[in-house]
């Protein structure tokens, strides 16, 4: 009785757990069909409006298995958490909305407006990402959750990763930002112009410049300005203008990433749809495949049919894996020095700011 | 819909022959990784174990069918089956089929690859049933030996037990094939001892883009 009742327990469990397959995801069984969204691009009519840069942040990635030996699938995480800012920096540059759009380890302090996203599932089938921006002033512009699915259609013919099946994921997160742009007037784009600059210059020196700048809750506001003939503050602009050069370098690095792993990224998602797909049809098939059930001939049937889908776990484990050696770290000269592209980067950066500040103090004695 | 789902799941677990205990991962630090080569002398040879399997089984049926006639009582002789110990037996000859075994073990998972079969994977963290496409898996240590359960529909259930000879000189894999209706389960014990891969003229690859691509003594061909 009591080994019932454990069995029981048992098949409650998995069946209210899930019992962890490799595709876990919640929404699998109501994915929404796909929804074309177009790109809407810049029109001459706002040419005279300042342009505005926007900075994308790596993004982070939301694991439910790195505990588990499917942690290949963190590394494919790793590329494309660097590797999908990179799509949403290429669709932004098509809309044309934007003026410099880059791809950064962090959020840039430089920039007016910062983009941050998470990617919450990805699976070539499926791509949720959570996406959050907000500009200089601390006012969010966007906090939403972006999803969207694939068909047939998508991989119909051979992958190539200038074509990417979640286009009109990016399209939306576009449209979305260009429209709430579309509300800010030339006085709005000024100001936010200025606070980035000063909270650059803050970064650098908060006893020149913090005074210009009160902040509330996250809500930053401008309390004035410094003359623009101020020797400190034309100090800050050259070394802003170097920290722009600074962040271009690191923008191609993320651009010579895409074009690296992008091919091997696409064939990878590419199979990954084939194998889920071919596994989710698998499901619906009867096992036993119109053999007489109870025969022999159908048990060797349903036999056969589950070592089909555990080849096809083992073909997509194989490629993750193989896509973790694909895509190694990148080892590239950035200002001077040799840097690794994964993880390092991080703290390049942070280097790069600790040597600027240092720089700024030599040069201005603050 | 959902307690019908419940309902298959327990009818399917129940299916299970319940030999395996839930235990910290690997607590006897055994390891099973390396190239293993099936060792035909030591191995069960199916077709034999089948015919003893067979013979016995009908000598069983036929002692019982002798006692029920003496006792006045009628047995229908299709109740003992004997056929089913050949289907079962080639079923698990199928299902063992595996000559080769490609072993890699961490301290939290093994992947046991099998020459033209799918690998048996154990994540030693996460060591409780896994629903699979198809039916439900699971892994688990008993003692220091590791057991692979398999339900599948229809009351078919694979059972694989690991266990490594201490000297590392065999590995044998006890493979058991149970099906509803049929009362005794077949077991097929496959030993494998090690072997170095040799290092063949090829060199290859496997890469997404490139598929397999090969080089023979360095060079691209």
């Amino acid at each position: 009785m009591n080994k019932l009742h454990g069995l029981v327990v048992v098949a409650l469990v998995c069946f209210l757990g899930g019992c962890g397959t490799p595709r876990t995801d919640p929404e699998q069984a109501s994915l929404p069909e796909p929804v074309d969204v177009a790109l809407v691009v810049f029109q001459d009519t706002e040419a005279d409006l300042a342009r505005l840069n926007l900075s994308i942040a790596v993004f982070d990635v939301k694991s439910e298995i790195e505990n588990s030996i499917y942690s290949s699938k963190i590394q494919v995480s790793s590329v494309e958490r660097r590797y999908l800012p990179f799509r949403l920096k290429e669709t932004l540059d098509r809309a044309g909305f934007w003026g410099a759009v880059r791809v950064m380890p962090q959020t840039d302090l430089n920039s007016e407006i910062n983009v941050k996203g998470t990617v919450l599932f990805s699976d070539g089938v499926e791509l949720r990402l959570q996406i959050l921006a907000v500009d200089a002033t601390g006012r969010v512009w966007l906090d939403r959750i972006y999803h969207d699915v694939t068909s047939d259609l998508d991989y119909s013919t051979d992958p190539s990763y200038q074509i990417d099946p979640f286009q009109d994921l990016y399209n939306r997160v576009s449209n979305d930002l260009s429209d709430m742009l579309g509300s800010y007037t030339k006085l709005d784009r000024d100001l936010l112009l200025n606070v980035a600059m000063l909270k650059y210059a803050r970064e650098l020196s908060p006893e020149t410049f913090g005074r210009y700048l009160s902040e509330d809750m996250g809500v930053i506001t401008l309390n004035g300005l410094p003359s623009e003939d101020d020797p400190l503050l034309q100090k800050v602009q050259r070394i802003r203008e170097s920290e722009y050069l600074f962040a271009d370098s690191v923008d191609q690095h993320y651009e010579s990433l895409h074009k690296q792993i992008g091919p091997t990224y696409a064939w990878w998602r590419y199979y990954s749809y084939e194998l889920i797909e071919g596994n989710r049809k698998l499901t619906k098939v009867d096992a036993t495949r119109g053999a007489t059930r109870g025969s022999w001939y159908a048990m060797e049937r349903i036999y056969k049919t589950y070592k089909e889908s555990k080849m096809n776990e083992d073909a997509l484990r194989e490629l993750t894996n193989s896509f973790d050696r694909e895509t190694e770290p990148t080892v590239a000269e950035l200002a001077g020095s040799v840097i690794r592209l994964t993880g390092t980067l991080d703290r390049q950066y942070e280097e790069w700011r600790r040597l600027l500040r240092e720089l700024y103090r030599n040069e201005t004695g603050y | 819909m959902v307690i019908v789902r419940l309902l298959v799941w327990v009818v399917l677990v129940a299916l299970i022959p319940v030999r395996v205990t839930a235990e910290a991962p690997n607590r006897h630090n055994v390891d099973f990784s390396g190239s293993w080569e099936l060792d035909y002398q030591l191995s069960d040879h199916p077709s034999e174990k089948i015919r003893y399997l067979y013979i016995q089984a009908r000598a069983q049926a036929e002692r019982a069918a002798e006692r029920a006639q003496k006792s006045g009582r009628y047995v229908d002789p299709r109740i003992f089956n004997v056929q089913s110990v050949v289907g079962l037996g080639r079923l698990t000859e199928k299902i063992a089929q595996a000559t080769v075994l490609t072993i890699t073990q961490e301290d939290d998972h093994i992947v046991i690859s099998r020459n033209d079969d799918f690998a048996l994977v154990c994540d030693f963290g996460e060591m409780g049933w896994k629903e699979n496409a198809i039916g439900i898996e699971g892994c688990a240590w008993d003692e220091d030996q590791l057991a692979f359960q398999i339900a599948l529909p229809d009351g078919l259930s694979v059972f694989h037990q690991f266990s490594i000879a201490a000297d590392r000189s065999r590995i044998n894999v006890a493979t058991t094939v149970k099906v509803s209706g049929v009362s005794y389960p077949f077991t097929l014990n496959r030993v494998y001892m090690p072997f170095e891969p040799g290092e063949g003229m090829f060199e290859c690859t496997y890469t997404i883009a490139n598929q397999t691509s090969c080089t023979l003594s360095g060079r691209n061909e």
